[in-house]
């Protein structure tokens, strides 16, 4: 049994990798001189893609940010002829422009082999039956699981977002045996599974679940490996560098295999913009090896993340990210402390006594930023008594405070109390006062 | 054994209503209730129901946390200094009561007294023993 969608690539050895990086890097340098964007920035900096002689050259280029995309906003990065062009994936921007991503044929079909290479990495083999549980339209998480299932050869149901029943009634007629979908809806779908009284192991096929588009901590995905009882495997991915399929963890569930073929992946830090040490946290910076119509180079994801250190088990010698931590622009600061909502999630994970979803809010209390955590008690751990409830509170805020340094205060509030928005969960409220306001 | 439901309540505007409005709506009636508050926002409501195992079903059926716990129901003596005897009579055994109240009963100068303690077994053999009558369920449901 192979266990390698691309044994060659996947396996490739670093030297012969970072050859391989090379040669793609200067054509699609090559390939972006040809954008107005990316022509300007060049010619102004006087580099050719000659110049770049090895990878460590890598840092002459300059970096590129969201507001680039929003500025150049709709066809100042595209590369190519706009009528090779033949799907863009756009995103929602609620301020000013959205950003745009444009593929031809060979950047689809790129896309579609790294989705079946991920889920293949996972476990999932030809033959299974794929229900991607997301949104369709210009989320690139609907199509591009659906190309990139259909690639595997999975029966692949494009089941949308939402409609826990439908999505039931879904696996048990066809057999699903592999799911994607966000983790905090997972949670959601598993109560309608207990009130259908469909029992997972008996009632259903499902042997995989594929996890993303939502950062999670390693706690969340024991509780919904535990509620599904089986594995759930991390996928990383981001519109700008395609959508899923840009990361994915392997059957060894240590890190996601970062496909260092189609991308180069430096991680920096946010504020002086220097590569971190291996192993420290820092923001993920990336740039397209393999995309024709709009190549994007050292783009700044904005998301946390570290290399892994060392080899993985399953022999494949592209490098592992960890599950992103949090988003330079999620960090908010509160007394002077950098906080990312992730620190505080992680704790709440360890508290069994205590439900998936939790609000953090900032408020100004008597002129003095405070900020608040409301976590919803699990009905299974209520006893009538004060003092557990008590004993709880107090540990989390303890626990809460030894991680960010900022003492919170920690409410606890009825089940269902918190607000469950249908995509992704709202983490944080900021009510605090700003001055000019 | 006569039971309460405990449930666990925020104190906010609002919240103590909508309870007492799912008990009417099931048309279960309340004897008793105390709300312990704590300092931080929530608190717990004990409630003695003619009806607990259904009033324990649809309050956790509402979303409430909601369990039931036993109690112990007595007379409250009528003579004075009755009750400081009684509780001093479990104190000295050792008895950390979480929680005792009072409901009145229909019969003029009639009142029970509810205790919610931690070893309610044990509760009930010093009462006995102190030759205290308690209250049956049906009493109580029924007051
Ligand atoms: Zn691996």
């Amino acid at each position: 049994m192979p266990i390698y969608w691309q044994q060659e690539l996947e396996t490739m050895p670093r030297s012969g990798l970072a050859t391989f990086q090379l040669e793609r890097l200067r054509e699609t340098l090559r390939r972006a001189a040809g954008s107005p964007f990316y022509g300007a920035v060049l010619a102004r900096r006087g580099i050719s893609p000659e110049d770049i002689r090895s990878l460590s050259d890598l840092d002459k280029l300059p970096m590129t940010t969201k507001e680039d995309l929003r500025e150049h906003f709709p066809y100042g990065l595209l590369s190519a002829p706009l009528d090779t062009v033949i799907r863009l994936h756009c995103s929602s921007g609620t301020t000013g422009n959205p950003t745009v991503i444009f593929h031809n044929r060979h950047d689809l079909d790129s896309w579609a082999n790294l989705v079946a290479r991920s889920l293949f990495a996972a476990g999932a083999r030809p033959g299974d039956v794929f229900q991607n549980i997301c949104g369709y339209g210009l989320f690139t998480g609907g199509l591009g699981f659906q190309y990139g299932a259909e690639r595997l050869g999975a029966l692949t149901i494009p089941a949308g977002a939402g409609n826990s029943r439908r999505q039931i009634q879904l696996m048990t007629n066809f057999g699903t045996t592999v799911i994607h979908a966000i983790p905090s809806y997972l949670a959601r779908l598993h109560e309608t599974f207990r009130e259908l009284k469909v029992d997972i192991s008996r009632d259903t096929r499902l042997r995989i679940l594929v996890i993303g588009a939502e950062p999670h901590t390693e706690g969340q995905r024991r509780r919904i490996q535990d509620l599904y009882g089986v594995k759930a495997f991390n996928s990383y991915g981001l519109s700008e560098m395609n959508g899923p399929g840009v990361a994915f963890e392997c059957e060894c569930q240590n890190g996601l295999h970062l496909w260092e073929d189609a991308y180069i992946a430096e991680i920096v830090d946010p504020e002086t913009l220097q590569p971190v040490p291996e192993g420290v946290v820092g923001e993920l910076v990336m740039t397209t090896l393999d995309r024709q119509a709009m190549p994007i180079i050292r783009y700044r994801t904005r998301d946390l993340t570290r290399f892994v250190p060392g080899d993985c088990p399953c022999g494949r010698s592209h490098r592992r990210i960890d599950r992103i931590t949090g988003r330079t622009d999620d960090m908010f600061i509160i007394k002077g402390c950098n906080v990312f909502p992730m620190q505080v999630e992680k704790i709440l994970m360890g508290f069994p006594e205590i439900g998936n979803d939790y609000l953090i809010v900032l408020e100004t209390v008597k002129g003095v930023d405070e900020m608040l955590i409301k976590v919803e008690i699990s009905p299974h751990f209520f006893t009538g008594e004060m003092e557990p409830l008590e004993n709880l509170r107090r540990r989390i805020q303890e626990e809460i405070r030894d991680e960010v340094l900022v003492t919170p205060e920690v409410r606890l509030v009825e089940p269902g109390a918190l607000p469950k928005s249908e995509g992704k969960a709202v983490r944080v409220q900021d009510l605090r006062h700003r001055q000019g306001e | 054994m006569p039971r309460q439901v405990s449930i666990f309540l925020e104190n906010q505007p609002g919240h103590l209503e909508k309870v007492t409005g799912v008990l009417r709506q099931h048309r279960i009636n309340i004897r008793a209730m105390t709300l312990s508050s704590s300092s931080y926002g929530w608190g717990i409501l004990n409630l003695l129901l003619d009806h607990p195992d259904q009033g324990h079903q649809v309050l956790t059926a509402a979303g409430y946390s909601a369990v039931l716990r036993r109690i112990v129901a007595v007379r409250m003596p009528d003579r004075p200094g009755g009750l400081h005897d009684l509780l001093e009579h479990l104190a000295k055994a050792g008895i950390n009561i979480k929680n005792a109240y009072a409901t009145l009963m229909p019969k003029p100068g009639s009142a029970i007294l509810v205790i919610d303690a931690e070893n309610i077994d044990q509760v009930e053999k010093l009462i006995d023993e102190a030759g205290i009558k308690k209250l049956s369920c049906e009493e109580i449901y029924q007051l």
